[in-house]
């Protein structure tokens, strides 16, 4: 019986790859490195990517690749590396790969212990195309202010708040005589705002694991500022620093308060899912949040965004984590110019646009007006935003006490531990 | 001549005796239940959507069974070509580990000679230092001669990153071979070489398959020599092929496809094991019994 089970899977699994053998050309993207092979073009160029191939971004790029080598003759060789580029690429260039554009997540392009010592100087290449008169400003002035020069051109930018759904508000009474969402500005209009949630028989704001330092750096940050942050979780001090206090002790009384769920902070991303399948209504993370919930539980949400809360300190709410994929022209590659080229072909101008509405993400060309209806209600914000916050607003400066203070901040959310206790634990690493 | 008919009489069952091995059976039964529910359950979730299967109804089938995730991870995810490569790879690899390490297994556990010990210790050490150490050197290496992107380099890291455990697990099979094979193989005019490959080699054959289908295995399903040497799509093998999947499917929210990914993934090794199994469990436990 084993062996005619045997066979027969052997025998469906044979049919089956002689059938779809066949596809293996014709599915490959266009500009894909299997097509490289007897390519005539007289110039070609090598990008190694952050995505995988089968990502709508890398199908967004595919056909740009394709449309660019029709416009300039040049060829792209694109080598799909996914996430793992930030493991492979610093040994790749070091050993001479021969590479011209690679891409990955900007602050890592821009750092100078990371990748930015292997980008080109874009400056003059920038200027000469006005490159800032359409960028996004935050985001090429946080690349000189992290790498001294333009080193990358970023692209599919994303911003930070609070996402919500507008069925939820509808339902707890949050909107006004037209439907517009009433949303909080300040911390105390924000726990009002969770209240009615409450009330309305919603998990007020949802928490996952993965986000628990940003959800506290936004909330320190927001009192004493990023460069306090950073100072402070390198040199110590916790206990001493009432901000460091008074943000924890905000997540202990969200928590108290009944406006976190019972098992927060929950396994991501089972936290954000709550909120596409009715039953819980916020949630702090950036931009892609929307989209992915959606993909997730396949739930059709009008989505609105507000900033995070003014909390009275030393930061507005016009401040926010904005960051972005970047590429970058390797500083030893023969065709800094045509790589150069193909970075503004894809990340300005229709493809900007066409990546934006395909991947629901913000354009990186303002001259692209269309926003993907997903998050149509982030416009505002982000064009109001006036300064930019890094991933966990400076908590990731000090590598050696990240996992601690993870392990710290999730007891926090189970509701396990007490501000006093949370900064007495955080002094106690030093 | 009628040939009388053989009757088999079922043995009556031992209640003292099974009893004894009760313990045993019921963790046995634990670990197959669990393995059997965990199966069902990926099972269940290819044929599900993302929202059944993150609000943990994998089993309602709320919107039917979808099959057409098997269709989408084979055709939108160059499936076949994973399998090509991973066929290719392991096949190649399988044969040149065999080739080099079984004479190197005879000649090291049947002859006498000064630095046996010392190159069987090498072995033994080889195997100790995990891949992950020596990789990023390697693809140093590699860069700067101009071999990535191409199958050769990772057949060859294949072989040789798999000789060390061969050849060692090849010594106790080549050493309980009685010598009078040799001797009269001599008389008969027989040269060394001749010998092992005619004779001896035969002889060693369920040590060969057992260490032949472990090294199959395990090359078919490698993944982090892989992501470093062949993360071109056109190179993958199936491990890389399969995290690559997993990476394109978590960020498009498809995880009926990703589940349906790892079913067809998952169905070769389950089918040779089928096929193999018995040659499998012969061979972990023939080289134990000398004599």
């Amino acid at each position: 019986m084993k062996k005619i089970l045997a066979i027969v899977l052997v025998l469906a699994m044979a049919l089956s790859l002689a059938a779809c053998g066949g596809n293996t050309g014709s599915s490959a993207p266009a500009g894909d490195s299997s097509t490289a092979g007897g390519s005539t073009a007289a110039e070609s160029i090598t990008y190694w990517s952050t995505w995988t191939s089968e990502e709508p971004q890398a199908k967004v790029i595919a056909e740009a690749a394709a449309a660019f080598e029709e416009n300039t003759g040049i060829h792209v060789n694109i080598e799909w590396k996914g996430r793992d580029i930030a493991t492979i690429l610093a040994a790749a260039l070091d050993g001479g790969e021969d590479i011209d554009v690679f891409d990955d997540d900007f602050q890592r392009m821009s750092s100078p212990t990371q990748f930015a010592p292997y980008c080109y100087d874009l400056e003059e290449m920038a200027a000469a195309v006005g490159y800032d008169d359409f960028a996004v400003a935050a985001l090429p002035t946080a690349v000189r202010r992290w790498s001294g020069s333009l080193t990358c051109i970023p692209y599919q930018p994303y911003t930070s708040g609070v996402f919500f759904t507008m069925s939820s508000f509808e339902k707890a009474g949050l909107v006004d005589e037209n439907g517009n969402a009433i949303v909080p500005t300040t911390w105390d209009e924000f726990l009002t705002t969770c209240q009615a949630l409450k009330g309305a028989g919603y998990t007020a704001l949802a928490q996952d694991d993965a986000y628990t330092m940003y959800t506290y750096g936004f909330l320190l940050a927001r009192l004493i500022g990023q460069e306090a942050v950073s100072t402070l979780v390198k040199e110590g001090g916790w206990a001493a620093n009432e901000a460091a206090k008074q943000a924890a002790q905000a997540i202990v009384d969200l928590k108290e308060n009944g406006y976190l769920s019972s098992t927060s902070p929950d396994a991501y991303p089972a936290g954000e899912n709550e909120i596409g399948f009715g039953t819980a209504s916020m949630v702090i993370n950036a931009s892609w949040v929307p989209s992915e919930i959606t993909s997730n539980t396949d739930c059709n949400e009008t989505w609105g965004f507000f900033n995070f809360p003014d909390m009275g300190g030393t930061d507005p709410a016009t401040v926010a984590n904005i960051g972005a994929q970047a590429m970058a022209v390797n500083k030893n590659s023969a065709n800094p110019q045509a790589a150069f080229d193909f970075i503004m072909f894809i990340t300005s101008g229709e493809w900007d646009q066409t990546m934006a509405l395909e991947t629901s993400s913000i354009p990186a060309d303002t001259r692209n007006t269309e926003w993907p209806e997903m998050i149509a209600g982030v416009r505002d914000g982000f064009n109001a935003q006036t300064d930019v916050y890094d991933w966990n607003m400076g908590l990731n400066d000090n590598a050696d006490i990240k996992e601690s203070l993870t392990a710290y901040l999730a007891q926090l959310f189970e509701g396990t531990m007490t501000a006093q206790e949370f900064v007495d634990s955080m002094d106690a690493l030093y | 001549m009628k040939k009388n008919k053989e009757y088999k009489v079922a043995e009556p069952i031992n209640w003292k005796k099974e009893a004894k091995l009760l313990p045993g059976y019921i963790i046995l039964m634990l670990w197959v239940i669990f393995t059997i529910v965990l199966l069902v359950w990926i099972l269940a979730a290819s044929l599900s959507t993302s929202r059944d299967i993150y609000s943990g109804n994998v089993f309602s089938f709320s919107t039917g069974l979808h099959f057409e995730n098997y269709a989408t991870a084979w055709s939108t995810q160059n499936v076949s070509v994973f399998f090509l490569n991973s066929i290719l790879y392991a096949g190649v690899a399988l044969v040149g580990i065999q080739l080099i390490s079984a004479p190197a297994a005879y000649v090291l556990s049947r002859f006498e000679f000064k630095g046996n010990k010392l190159f069987k210790n090498c072995f033994v050490l080889a195997m100790s230092i995990p891949s992950i150490m020596i990789v990023l050197p390697l693809f140093s290496l590699a860069t700067q001669w101009h071999l990535t992107g191409t199958r050769t380099l990772l057949i060859i890291l294949y072989i040789c990153l798999n000789i060390p455990f061969t050849t060692t697990f090849l010594l106790n099979f080549f050493g309980s071979l009685s010598r009078t094979y040799e001797e009269a193989a001599a008389i008969d005019g027989c040269s060394p070489i001749r010998t092992f490959w005619v004779i001896m080699l035969p002889l060693a054959q369920p040590g060969l398959v057992t260490v032949g289908i472990f090294n199959f295995l395990a090359v078919w399903n490698e993944y982090f020599l892989a992501m470093i040497f062949a993360s071109s799509d056109r190179l993958k093998n199936v491990g890389m092929g399969l995290f690559t999947m997993v990476q394109a499917m978590t960020s498009t929210g498809n995880m009926g496809g990703l589940f349906a990914a790892v079913i067809i993934v998952f169905l070769p090794t389950f089918i040779i094991y089928l096929f193999l199994s018995e040659k499998i469990i012969a061979g972990i436990t023939a080289g134990g019994v000398k004599g």
